[in-house]
């Protein structure tokens, strides 16, 4: 029987036992990568988010209070590390503004998020070709308008939707109020409702999965 | 319809609806609205689509795995800080350094413009120097330039003499290397100032309690070779807007020593503003 976080951390607490740290780690490592990697669209820095990640997780194992759950702990902790690494961005952005270099904006690409779109990682490996094809597809087009969205929209987007947080959870672990939550929630949707019409209207809906 | 929401009203509201998050009389009123408005029955499906869309995207793993290599990461972060840590030191050391050479330079910039002598001073001349100069009996040796202050032969109010230097050098025609004139609120600091130089305290005493003032854009120079007879081996100049009375403690005063006659001069001070003082000497 699988223990739960609380016990894995208390055990580990107690022992300092790694192999109960290393299952907490491998519970949750897909977990802030795929939301890492959706939030900052970049594998590279969601990798760094991780490892970033346990490395606090266990440096802080010792503050960690069970008022809150285990998994919004270590989201609160991942989100943080996004949100530091999103203003990096910004401020060099702001920066290569001012250094304005036409050869430079060339250069900057997307970077290889469809690496790690690979079909074997898709959710039923099972599944036939065709359905497979429309999936990758759909996915897809769901990946890059969820990337258009600003980041406070799509990092709540992502918390709910796809790691599936309350608003409570989520607003505790990107320190706000539940209002918030509801707010961006509400118009990130709407703005992928925008995104993904015409690709709803075509497929008659029939290609969103119930 | 109901008559309680209106589409408009509840629209925010139908994403919290679909994800259960209403309160419970939220999620009353938003039934009775819905179940008899087919429009928001067809906005919530979209959000049901939408959010099902989300759901099915893939689920990623990082290339590395954490969990197996966890200790190895840890074992690894004290030596990272480690490294972090001696360039950071080594980068604060040449900030500083680079802070001093900026700050030196814009001294040498904005005070006052090097006597052709080599030989120019801020306002806080080298202390050492001048106290020598003042325990002793009056010496020839020793000159601070711009307003004359230092002379001991000089009566305490000083400004006449700094005003006929500064005609003397009119009439000559001698291109005097301008001071920047400081703003009245900075002339509020000078007794301040003045502590880290008893000639600039005399010079502001003086100046506060006598009468003359040089008149505006007056210029004071003196200059070793123009005048051979003089006591002193004055190099420096001043040029103040507000005129010496109010320039008296000023940061941006001249002072110049040439000990032995000798065309050569032998200290240099230079001063910052408030910030303290940084005396070089030659």
């Amino acid at each position: 029987m699988d223990l739960t976080d609380e016990a894995l951390i208390e055990n580990f607490r107690k022992t300092r036992d790694m192999t109960m740290f290393q299952s907490l780690v491998r519970r949750y490592q897909g977990r802030i990568f795929t939301a890492s990697f959706r939030i900052l669209s970049n594998a590279e820095e969601a990798e760094e988010v991780v490892q970033d990640t346990f490395l606090k997780v266990h440096h802080n194992i010792s503050k960690f209070r069970q008022q809150a759950s285990f998994a919004a702990w270590v989201f609160k902790i991942a989100h943080n590390l996004c949100m530091d690494i999103l203003r990096n961005r910004q401020r060099k952005k702001g920066f290569r503004l001012l250094s304005f270099d036409p050869q430079s904006s060339a250069e900057q690409h997307e970077d290889p998020v469809e690496a790690y779109n690979i079909i074997s990682q898709l959710a039923d490996p099972n599944a036939d070709p065709s359905q497979m094809l429309e999936l990758r597809e759909q996915g897809a087009i769901v990946a890059d308008s969820l990337k258009q969205l600003t980041d406070n929209q799509r990092t709540v987007v992502v918390l709910h939707d796809i790691e599936g947080f309350s608003y409570q959870e989520i607003a505790d672990i990107v320190g706000t109020s539940i209002g918030t939550v509801r707010s961006r929630l509400h118009y990130g949707r709407s703005k992928l409702k925008e995104l993904l019409e015409p690709y709803f209207s075509q497929q008659n809906m029939s290609a969103v999965p119930r | 319809m109901s008559n309680f929401l209106t589409c408009k009203q509840l629209e925010p509201l139908l994403g919290a609806y679909h994800d259960g998050e209403l309160s419970e009389n939220e999620r009353v009123e938003a039934d009775k609205h819905i179940s008899s408005c087919a429009a928001c029955q067809n906005r919530v499906v979209e959000i049901v689509a939408i959010s099902n869309s989300l759901k099915a995207l893939p689920r990623l793993t990082p290339k590395m795995d954490v969990a197996a290599n966890i200790e190895k990461l840890l074992a690894a972060q004290p030596k990272a800080a480690n490294q972090i840590t001696k360039p950071l030191v080594w980068s604060a050391v040449g900030v500083a350094a680079a802070a001093a050479v900026v700050l030196f330079i814009g001294n040498l910039k904005s005070g006052p413009n090097v006597v052709p002598n080599q030989v120019a001073s801020n306002s806080t001349v080298n202390t050492s120097t001048t106290k020598k100069e003042h325990g002793g009996a009056p010496s020839r040796d020793l000159e601070v330039a711009s307003n004359a202050i230092d002379d001991p032969h000089a009566p305490i109010v000083g400004s006449e003499k700094i005003q006929s230097v500064s005609e003397d050098s009119k009439k000559k025609g001698s291109p005097l290397p301008d001071q920047h004139g400081k703003p009245d609120a900075e002339n509020g600091g000078k007794k301040e100032r003045a502590k880290f130089n008893p000639h600039l305290q005399i010079a502001s005493r003086t100046n506060n309690g006598g009468t003359d003032t040089i008149p505006v854009d007056a210029t004071l120079s003196a200059h070793l070779n123009q005048q051979p007879g003089a006591d002193s081996q004055l190099i420096a100049s001043e040029t103040s807007k507000k005129g010496i009375g109010q320039s008296g403690a000023d940061s941006n005063l001249v002072a110049v020593y040439d000990t032995d006659q000798r065309n050569v001069t032998e200290e240099l001070g230079i001063t910052t503003d408030e910030d303290g003082l940084y005396a070089i000497k030659l």
